[in-house]
């Protein structure tokens, strides 16, 4: 399916390094991917496995101190070779980001309208009133009603889903080509989670627009995405299309993130724990399967030494070869 | 067991140049619960709706407005307060946040200890054997006694807050959002944990959270609350496969596709509950929006409704 697509943002080996006591250590690892026009790309796993590092790298906010290596080709242009300046007429205009909570992302000192009015001024030329017309459109578009009361409200004035809201609004402001998701419904309600991946999801279908979207629950990824990289110690360590990832997962860490949620099929059995946990920066193995002291009851020789990610079906990736020992099984036993 | 006999709680509402009370929330509003003994009681609801307020009620930690506690029949109400009350030893509660809710100046086994100090004359012998027994229980070995907080993983110090919660032995445990701030794979760890003290030890809990998942796997019988309300009550079965409240079927309908081949009828079945909501909501809720008392429908299942026959 993806063949015929263009591809809007390509990644290549990008790495992304935070010095701890003197030394780098690389959280994105080598990371290589295409997004396409238009889709939904949803990059998912545990806290501390480096997709929000990730996230940051594309949109270039993180701070001097990181190293950032590799390209992010967008319209025939490296992002990352081009000087802040460049940097940031690109950010807010042609990519857009939706943070994960809307308290800290918003100026509790501004009037919604106001912040949304700002990125215009940035990024437009538009007169006064064109702006004030426009934040109203937007908030047509997100779905606020009583637009012309909440434009003069504080962020602390509205509810966690209008403040969501008024994010989205803000990162779609200029018609960006590109989204950026980190966790946008972590925070929210259930009930408006729902009404907030809906509306991302609608913005994409009308624009045309690519969305990277960051999540840990494999719920969300099932309701939106379209497709799937899963990522452990800062690499992808599997990547495909949906129905790749939940009819035919193939790394072990995929298969036991999924059989560790409650779900219909689990309900009164006892739920799969992967054993240990994720490993801290400095501590990662960066010569064998990262995922590989985490799997029980297999054989050390199943892994391979510096794993790739290959393609072993047509557009689904996996890395290592320890998939094709792999039994979850086995592993529950020991 | 348990039982919570017309609990209301209400918070003031103070503005004005003197402070003057200008309003109430009613975070709880006139709620009874009766959870029998082994049982698993999972209460549900979004932010905001009155479930951590009713579960710190239970453990004292609320001030009530109205209603009384029972505890094996006996009203606690007042003395679940005092701090050396020797109810406290029988009902014991696991917090949300297991970053904020250990003391980060102590050790293990000072955290584990604590509970022990507080209650009866324990020799430091016995308190010493208590201690290492919790720990090894909830999977923790013996040589990170004397670490602090920060060295755990968030797992790990939800567990050595199950540890302190279960050291005096007690039968009653209220967990609020006891899972929510923690990753699948230590989400899986803790639920397993939490299921498994409850066998062994003949545990009842209170189980409060917004995720329906979890409190499918773990409770037998649900709680359904909005607007400081008890809306619906019943079996797991009662609750997921003969939801009755309009509101209960919006918490469904709200629950992540378990599976993308599911995503159409989920998007119908939202859409379909939306439209039911708009007809049929003056059956749940008066003109000024309170839900209705509860209604028996069956011998295990309660719905607050306007009459009975609108079922």
């Amino acid at each position: 399916m993806s063949k015929d697509r263009n591809v809007k943002v390509s990644i290549e080996n990008l790495s992304t390094a935070f010095e701890i006591m003197g030394s780098h250590y690389k959280a994105v690892d080598d990371v290589t991917f295409d997004l396409y026009d238009g889709e939904m790309f949803a990059i998912v796993g545990e806290s501390g496995c480096g997709k929000s590092a990730l996230a940051l790298s594309i949109m270039g906010l993180h701070d001097d101190s990181v190293k950032i290596e590799g390209s992010i080709n967008y319209k025939e242009k490296d992002l990352n070779k081009m000087n802040k300046e460049e940097r940031r007429k690109i950010r807010g205009f042609d990519f857009g980001m939706i943070f994960q909570e809307p308290l800290t992302a918003l100026n509790p000192l501004v009037r919604v309208g106001e912040q949304i009015k700002e990125v215009l001024s940035i990024h437009t030329s538009l007169s006064d009133s064109e702006k004030n017309n426009k934040v109203l459109d937007l908030l047509d578009e997100v779905g606020i009603p009583n637009k012309e009361v909440v434009v003069k409200k504080y962020p602390h004035e509205l509810s966690g889903g209008m403040r969501q809201r008024i994010v989205i609004a803000i990162a779609l402001a200029c018609d960006p080509d590109v989204i950026i998701a980190d966790e946008p419904t972590t925070a929210l309600d259930v009930t408006i989670q729902a009404q907030i991946l809906k509306l991302i999801d609608n913005l994409r279908i009308k624009q045309n627009t690519s969305t990277i979207l960051i999540t840990h629950d494999l719920g969300v990824v099932a309701e939106v995405a379209d497709r799937v990289a899963v990522m452990y110690a800062g690499q992808i360590v599997e990547m495909g299309t949906i129905d790749d990832i939940f009819d035919n997962p193939m790394h072990p860490y995929t298969i036991s993130l999924l059989r560790s949620i409650p779900n219909s099929d689990n309900n009164n059995k006892k739920l799969y724990v992967i054993d240990g946990i994720v490993p801290s920066l400095q501590n990662i193995d960066r010569t064998g399967c990262r995922f590989s002291e985490r799997i029980k009851g297999h054989d050390d020789s199943i892994h391979e030494e510096n794993p790739q990610l290959r393609e072993v079906e047509e557009g689904h990736f996996v890395r290592c070869t320890c998939y094709k020992e792999f039994d979850i099984e086995k592993s529950q036993e020991v | 067991m348990l039982e919570i006999k017309n609990l209301s709680v209400h918070f003031p509402v103070r503005g004005g140049i003197l402070n003057r009370v200008l309003s109430v929330v009613k975070a709880v509003d006139d709620l009874s619960i009766k959870i029998e003994e082994g049982e698993a009681y999972g209460l549900v609801g979004e932010s905001g709706c009155g479930k951590t307020t009713t579960g710190r009620s239970i453990v004292g930690l609320n001030k009530i407005t109205s209603g009384s506690i029972f505890y094996n029949g006996d009203e606690i109400t007042s003395t679940i307060k005092k701090n050396n009350s020797p109810i406290r030893e029988h009902i014991q509660m696991i917090f949300q946040d297991p970053y904020s809710s250990l003391n980060s100046q102590k050790t293990l086994y000072q955290i584990v200890a604590e509970p022990l100090r507080n209650f009866g004359n324990r020799s430091e012998e016995e308190i010493r054997k208590r201690v290492l027994e919790m720990t090894l229980q909830v999977g923790i070995s013996e040589d990170a006694l004397y670490k602090y907080p920060h060295e755990f993983s968030g797992g790990q110090r939800q567990r050595i807050g199950i540890a302190r919660a279960l050291t005096l032995n007690p039968a009653f445990i209220v967990a609020d959002e006891a899972v929510s701030a923690l990753d699948v794979s230590i989400q899986a760890q803790v639920i397993n944990y939490m299921e498994e003290m409850q066998g062994k030890f003949n545990l009842t809990y209170l189980f409060i959270s917004h995720d329906l998942n979890v409190v499918k796997h773990l409770c037998s019988k649900i709680g359904i609350m909005h607007k400081g309300r008890i809306v619906e009550e019943g079996t797991v079965e009662d609750i997921f496969e003969n939801p009755q409240h309009i509101y209960t079927k919006k918490l469904l309908s709200s629950i992540p596709t378990e599976h993308p081949r599911d995503r159409e009828k989920v998007f119908k079945f939202r859409k379909e509950v939306a439209k039911l909501h708009k007809e049929t909501e003056h059956l749940f809720y008066d003109e000024s929006g309170r839900p209705y008392d509860l209604k028996e429908i069956s011998p295990t299942h309660k719905v607050a409704i306007k009459e009975v026959n609108n079922v």
